[in-house]
């Protein structure tokens, strides 16, 4: 009896203090806001209808949120300044405001009753996001690494799991994850010091792959990857990369080859395959990637220099190579996408949406490790027209460099260290079918706090259509 | 010991440190490079380094070895020698590996870098950080109020650390004005018995400003290195140095090495004759 009236007691307690929880629109404002920040920044962002609550600052002490759609208002009371609605409440929210704006209006008390900060707009796109996003967390150490993980976090709430975390493989390195085409299922990352090795978890089962040469040269350590469509091919580039710190310079660390190529996978008979094209001496090539249909292999390509000491010299040409699944063969001739000679600049991690519509890269004055150089920023290219889109909504003045699409092609992640200028998140922004940037949102969190507390980087972040089992 | 150290130099208590090492005749090459140290913020490297016991580069700048302590005193030197990326680097490395990603004394060092190199936004995360440690709340909210009014440093120079080296870093910071990085190199001459390099260190890297008053080691070295009669122009070497190095001579001489040892205890000359280097 008693253990039945001590959990009784409590249940009883919550819901009287719940019900007590109705908060209401203040009346009684005696000064207007215009100017104000919260944080993270949603004024003004674009979000998918099935994306988790938005959580925010907006003031140190208590306020009062007003939430107006077209036809609905919701009064949510935001205790020590913090607007975190229920998920439910959430969904009701988003559903309801689904291809159209909602506003929210902030109220906030002090002595002489309530100030009103002006409402902020978010819009609430009806397309869809992938409803998991796959990245890795590490602190951003230059050459050692303690803790590390590959999780899963579903962004239509907050549920993070880890896929893979370090203390299960005695603190090994783990990187490079990489999805086809969003799909879950099949899924390739790198292992490196212990344990190293390609592994691949396809349809539930997880191997080591194994490699050899088409022309029996010694297979050459494999780095950065991406998948055929059809799931037979796994574009790899083989990178010398090195690493180095800069004395002054706004960019701590320069992270370079001194050589590249790029080979390609056949599941089907273990070997590696590729072209005078894609390797050779006199130029470094790097960050493949196949377009949608299976036919294109986009990569960089810069002029090979002397390094490290011609690191700033540096410029990657985004190139587009026919490729034929079936006879295993490249064209001829690569076309030119972005030339690095007349644009003045270096392309990397072509990334194609899956609707086969655009091409998203990355741009920076030099060099191809954009996550250590400030000025990098995402640029466009519609594939239709071939011509560049406006990708100024997306960028900022600090680091926007690692990117991936959605599977529906609407939405795109960005790998963003706009906030602090080291720390990497996890930013998402929508792209609409004319080519229009939203302002990019922070993948939110429960905690308002999260980000501002955490020492770590969301690295290398893929979008993908279910959680992987 | 090596904690006590750590405590003092955290403390910035530079007199005790000092003091502590005045009363023993040989310690380890720790103890060496935090006495340097505490020598360097009172801006006496060069005054008093040889009054204590001297063992050579190894108790300068400490080797990377990847530990908490050493990674603490190279984030400290170059910090303190203005070169806040090399300093920076040590420190990523230490909040890698440290124990839920946070250490005091690591975020402390981070934020003055973020400030010297105008990362405000990133000073004030590892601000906002501290100021939920009891300890440092006060040290927190004081470090943000005075945060915009330090000088931010902007260099001339930029190279990747593999096709230069530490002496270079050394060079830009002087370039900038920073004495404490002029010491140290000078002082890494001096350890290392580098005379020609020191010579020219002090002809070309030192700004005129400091020529006519140099530090007393810098000037004892210059009597050896270069000889009374070829002392670099613009350099003003004091009376009382002068005069000692005459009678040190002439006990060089007899090789009165008892005497030497007794009365020159607390010069570079004692150094350059009494410490083999390894």
């Amino acid at each position: 009896m008693k253990t039945y009236i001590n959990k009784i007691i409590p249940i009883c307690t919550a819901v009287v203090l719940f019900s007590c929880d109705k908060a209401k629109e203040p009346d009684n404002v005696y000064e207007e806001v215009t100017e104000y920040n919260i944080y993270p920044d949603y004024k003004g962002v674009t979000i998918p209808k099935n994306i988790a609550p938005l959580t925010f600052d907006a003031s140190s002490s208590s306020s009062v949120a007003v939430v107006k759609s077209k036809d609905n208002k919701w009064v949510i009371e935001c205790r020590e300044g913090r607007f975190r609605p229920s998920k439910s409440l959430w969904r009701e929210i988003t559903d309801t405001a689904a291809g159209d704006s909602l506003t929210i209006t902030l109220y906030e008390e002090d002595s002489k009753g309530w100030k009103r900060y002006a409402p902020l707009s978010i819009y609430v796109s009806e397309d869809r996001i992938d409803p998991y996003l796959v990245y890795r967390k590490l602190a951003p150490g230059y050459t050692l690494w303690n803790c590390m993980g590959i999780y899963q976090r579903n962004v239509e709430n907050y549920d993070e799991v880890p896929l893979m975390e370090n203390k299960l493989n005695d603190n090994n390195c783990m990187n490079c994850h990489t999805f086809r085409l969003n799909d879950p299922k099949e899924m390739i990352f790198h292992q490196r010091k212990v344990h190293d090795g390609t592994y691949i978890k396809r349809n539930g089962k997880q191997e080591q792959l194994t490699f050899r040469m088409t022309n029996g040269e010694k297979v050459p350590s494999l780095t950065y990857m991406f998948w055929h469509p059809s799931g037979r091919y796994v574009a790899f580039s083989s990178n010398d990369t090195h690493q180095n710190y800069h004395s002054t310079d706004k960019n701590r660390i320069e992270v370079y080859d001194s050589a590249s190529d790029i080979y390609v996978y056949d599941m089907n008979t273990k070997e590696l395959f590729t072209s005078p094209l894609l390797k050779n001496d006199g130029n470094f090539q790097t960050y493949p990637a196949f377009s949608p249909d299976g036919k294109s292999l986009y990569y960089c390509s810069a002029e090979a220099k002397q390094m490290p000491e011609e690191y700033d010299k540096v410029k990657y040409n985004l190139l587009r190579l026919d490729f034929d699944p079936e006879s295993k063969t490249f064209g001829n001739k690569p076309d030119t996408i972005y030339n690095a000679v007349v644009n003045d600049g270096s392309a990397k991690f072509p990334r194609i949406s899956p609707d086969g519509k655009r091409l998203m890269y990355t741009v920076s004055s030099y060099g191809n490790f954009s996550i250590w150089h400030r000025d990098a920023d995402l640029k466009t290219i519609n594939l239709e027209t071939m011509e560049e889109e406006n990708t100024d909504a997306i960028n900022s003045d600090d680091v926007d460099s690692y990117h991936s699409w959605d599977s529906s092609s609407r939405w795109v992640v960005i790998a963003s260290r706009r906030e602090n200028g080291l720390y990497t998140q996890p930013y998402i922004a929508h792209v609409d079918e004319r080519g229009n940037y939203g302002k990019p949102f922070l993948l939110p969190q429960s905690s308002t706090v999260k980000y501002k507390e955490s020492l770590i980087s969301y690295n290398l972040p893929e979008f993908i259509k279910e959680k992987v089992r | 010991m090596t904690y006590y150290l750590n405590h003092l130099i955290r403390n910035e208590r530079w007199d005790d440190l000092i003091r502590y090492h005045a009363k023993h005749e040989r310690y380890s090459a720790y103890n060496n490079i935090c006495l340097n140290y505490a020598l360097a913020k009172k801006g006496e490297l060069g005054n008093k380094m040889f009054c204590f016991y001297q063992q050579g580069l190894s108790g300068l700048i400490p080797q990377a070895d990847k530990k908490y302590l050493t990674n603490m005193q190279l984030s400290d030197i170059f910090i303190a020698t203005g070169c806040p990326n090399v300093a920076e680097s040590y420190l990523l490395e230490e909040l890698t590996t440290a124990r839920r990603y946070s250490n005091p004394r690591v975020l402390k060092n981070l934020i003055r870098i973020s400030e010297m190199k105008g990362e405000f936004d990133l000073a004030n995360k590892y601000l906002d950080i501290m100021s939920k440690a009891p300890m440092y709340a006060d040290w927190s909210k004081k470090e943000k109020a005075e945060m915009n009014s330090g000088k931010v440093i902007t260099y001339n120079v930029d190279s990747l650390l593999s096709t230069t080296g530490i002496e270079s870093l050394f060079k830009n910071s002087i370039e900038i004005g920073n004495r404490t990085a002029w010491e140290y190199l000078g002082a890494s001459y001096l350890l290392g018995k580098e005379n020609d390099r020191f010579c020219s260190f002090i002809k070309e890297e030192t700004p005129s400003s400091y020529l006519a008053n140099l530090p007393t080691h810098f000037q004892e070295a210059l009597l050896i290195f270069c000889g009374e009669n070829n002392i670099p122009e613009g350099v003003d070497i004091n009376a009382d140095i002068k005069n000692r190095y005459k009678k040190f001579r002439e006990l060089f001489e007899k090789k009165d090495m008892s005497t030497i040892y007794r009365d020159y205890k607390d010069t570079y000359w004692n150094y350059a004759i009494n410490t083999s280097l390894r």
